[in-house]
């Protein structure tokens, strides 16, 4: 439980466009441990979403260091990191991105057809993470078909399918309504409970964070509050 | 995987089928289009052959050098023999041998008055060969005015000709000219009708008479001052006129007779080579024009097709997907919309040329009142360079317009595409 999986040191992420630079992250120094289940929040523009693009190996910090299961993320090349994605790290959009020409079975699959997983492995794996989700009699549906929350929980199923320890999730419940945030954020926390996965998100949404075991607030590229709450 | 993305290309109609719809379409027109101006500049070509050339033109060395003056005297001599010798060494063409001579007509105008003009007499094979030199001079349609032929002592004149010298069917002309001792001979004809060709060599103070009377006329019996050679298969090939050359001239031809025949292909002429090749760059010209349109649209469709897909390879590349791993796909799939659409508007195109080979579209009504001489029928042609002309940039600009895209995609930075995409 308290195995440390991801440190962050004295981190930083400016963007560069002409002459104009700009700091999104100045001197981050973040610690997650397993099965954390952590939230970022923060007005738009206070470098959430670049924190959680530097935390899924999507972008490289321009200083410090960003450790990953011990391993100095600045050694990583492209493939070193979609290797890392591929089997480590799940992610959950803001607007679901479900190739929609495909079931909610076979989206769901795709994770395990880049991990060259058999046949019978996927089949297991899919069937018991649309179990975990409450779509299990939906596979054969298309996203068209789906409501925005069951699109949401096939992103989710689609995440976890793999069994990754860290999902990152970037405004999950941002285009749901409130029923449908509260059943997803549960669904999340089982899963967190279940599988012991650590879940990250960035949100705007004050609801999400009431389900939250730590708080992490930034501010104009730094961390102003690291709260952790008992459950 | 491969099973995953075959999934998706045949689910998505946008991706698969109306990709393969357009390449389809584009290869389809690129190859009938060529096809069918192959077939038009063709007949263009075969239309001066029959008139005028042949596909192959025996004569002896003599006549050819001094062709301007038509000498008969270097006509070339046991012609029915040497037509049968052709037929059995030459299987792929049809011969007839023609003879060209000048002379002075005499006719009585309308005030009783003799007058006389110059002349181009052509004898022709009205009455043998079952009528092959009829349907390849079209003579039928040609005729202006009266009828064919019937007997030796009819003839037929130019329409332009007939109406400047006043001349009508049924009315009487003597031919004046100079026979092979040069020996001027005469003999008195009825106008059996008038033809009109609407060109120049045709039209201008022609006269057309059977072949063996030309020949007893000018004193030169069973000789013709040239045989033509036409391909059995109604298409100029250079390849094989210049192989027949090759092998009747080892054969027949003596460099040291210049009496001897000698063979020459319709594109031996600086005239006809000048007009072939113009014709060959003008198709070959067209073509091009027609390819580029192609790659630019399926280019386009190829670009379109990878930018719909932005947000699949977003994703894709989130879960942890290789980039080149992805562009291979693209690719892949770029290559295989490519040649089913290219073989299937190849198929097309191909089907359509030769359904337009073998029954072409029928011009008659719209030529009708022209002076222009056109086949009846303008056809397509099929030739083996239609296999490729759409198939190879079918499938190169679809491929490129792809690669291209993905290349686009590929070249932002990971949290810019997604970034992009609101991931």
């Amino acid at each position: 439980m308290n195995e440390e999986i991801i440190r962050l040191e004295n981190l930083s992420k400016t963007f560069v466009s002409g002459e104009i630079k700009f700091t999104a992250l100045k001197d981050i120094n973040l610690s997650f441990k397993k099965s954390e289940f952590t939230g970022m929040v923060g007005p738009s523009g206070s470098g959430k979403t670049t924190l959680l693009n530097i935390i899924g190996l999507i972008d490289k910090p321009t200083d410090g260091k960003y450790i990953l299961f011990g391993e100095n993320s600045q050694a990583f090349n492209f493939r070193t990191a979609s290797a890392y994605r591929k089997k480590h790290i799940g992610f959950i959009f803001q607007t679901f991105n479900l190739l929609p020409v495909y079931t909610v079975y076979e989206n769901v699959e795709l994770a395990l057809l880049l991990l060259k997983k058999t046949e019978s492995e996927r089949k297991d794996a899919v069937m018991q993470a649309l179990e975990l989700v409450g779509l299990k009699d939906l596979k054969d549906k298309k996203p068209p078909q789906l409501s925005g929350g069951e699109s949401q929980r096939v992103a989710i199923a689609r995440a976890i399918v793999k069994k990754p320890e860290i999902v990152i999730a970037d405004e999950p419940t941002a285009n749901l309504d409130a029923k449908n945030a509260h059943s997803i954020m549960q669904t999340m926390i089982r899963i967190n409970k279940e599988l012991e996965t650590s879940f990250i998100f960035a949100t705007h949404d004050e609801k999400v964070m009431l389900y939250l075991s730590r708080i992490i607030k930034l501010e104009d590229g730094n961390v102003s509050e690291d709260i952790k709450i008992n459950s | 995987m491969i099973k995953f993305i075959i999934k998706g290309l045949l689910r998505d109609k946008s991706r698969s089928k109306l990709q393969i719809f357009i390449v389809t379409i584009g290869v389809f027109l690129t190859v009938a289009i060529s096809g069918y101006m192959k077939g038009v500049t063709s007949d263009m070509i075969n239309e001066t052959a029959r008139l005028k050339s042949g596909h192959v033109r025996i004569t002896t060395k003599e006549f050819l050098e001094n062709e301007k003056n038509l000498p008969i005297n270097f006509s070339i001599c046991n012609c029915e023999n040497l037509i049968l010798e052709l037929k059995k060494d030459f299987p792929d063409f049809s011969w007839t041998g023609r003879t060209h001579f000048r002379g002075t007509i005499l006719f009585q105008d309308s005030s009783g008055n003799i007058k006389q003009g110059p002349f181009i007499g052509l004898g022709l094979e009205l009455n043998s060969n079952g009528g092959d030199e009829i349907k390849r001079l079209n003579l039928y349609k040609a005729i202006y005015k009266g009828k064919l032929p019937e007997s030796d002592n009819e003839i037929l004149l130019a329409e332009e000709f007939a109406n400047r010298i006043k001349v009508k069917p049924g009315n009487k002309l003597i031919i004046l000219t100079q026979n092979n001792d040069n020996i001027p001979v005469s003999k008195e004809y009825v106008v059996a009708g008038t033809v009109k060709y609407g060109v120049q060599a045709m039209d201008n103070a022609l006269i057309i008479l059977n072949l063996q009377e030309a020949a007893k006329l000018l004193d030169i019996e069973n000789c013709c001052t040239e045989i033509l050679g036409f391909l059995n298969s109604g298409f100029y090939d250079n390849t094989i006129c210049e192989n027949a050359q090759i092998n009747f001239n080892k054969k027949f031809h003596d460099s040291n007779n210049p009496q001897s025949p000698f063979m020459s292909k319709m594109k031996d002429d600086p005239e006809f080579s000048f007009y072939i090749e113009y014709m060959e760059n003008f198709t070959g010209l067209m073509a091009t024009i027609l390819i580029m349109i192609l790659s630019v649209v399926l280019w386009n469709a190829g670009l379109l097709s990878g930018l719909r897909r932005y947000n699949e390879f977003g994703i894709r590349l989130a879960m942890g997907e290789e980039k080149s791993q992805i562009f291979k796909t693209l690719l892949l799939e770029a290559l295989v919309i490519g040649i089913i659409g290219s073989v299937a508007g190849t198929i097309l195109g191909i089907g359509f040329t030769l359904i337009l080979q073998r029954y072409g579209i029928n011009i008659t009504g719209m030529m009708q009142g022209g002076t222009m001489i056109m086949p009846d029928v303008i056809r397509a042609r099929y030739t083996n360079e239609l296999l490729y002309i759409g198939f190879i940039p079918g499938v190169i600009a679809m491929f490129i317009g792809n690669a291209i895209s993905g290349t686009m995609i590929f070249r932002r930075r990971i949290s810019s595409l997604l970034k992009e995409l609101e991931i």
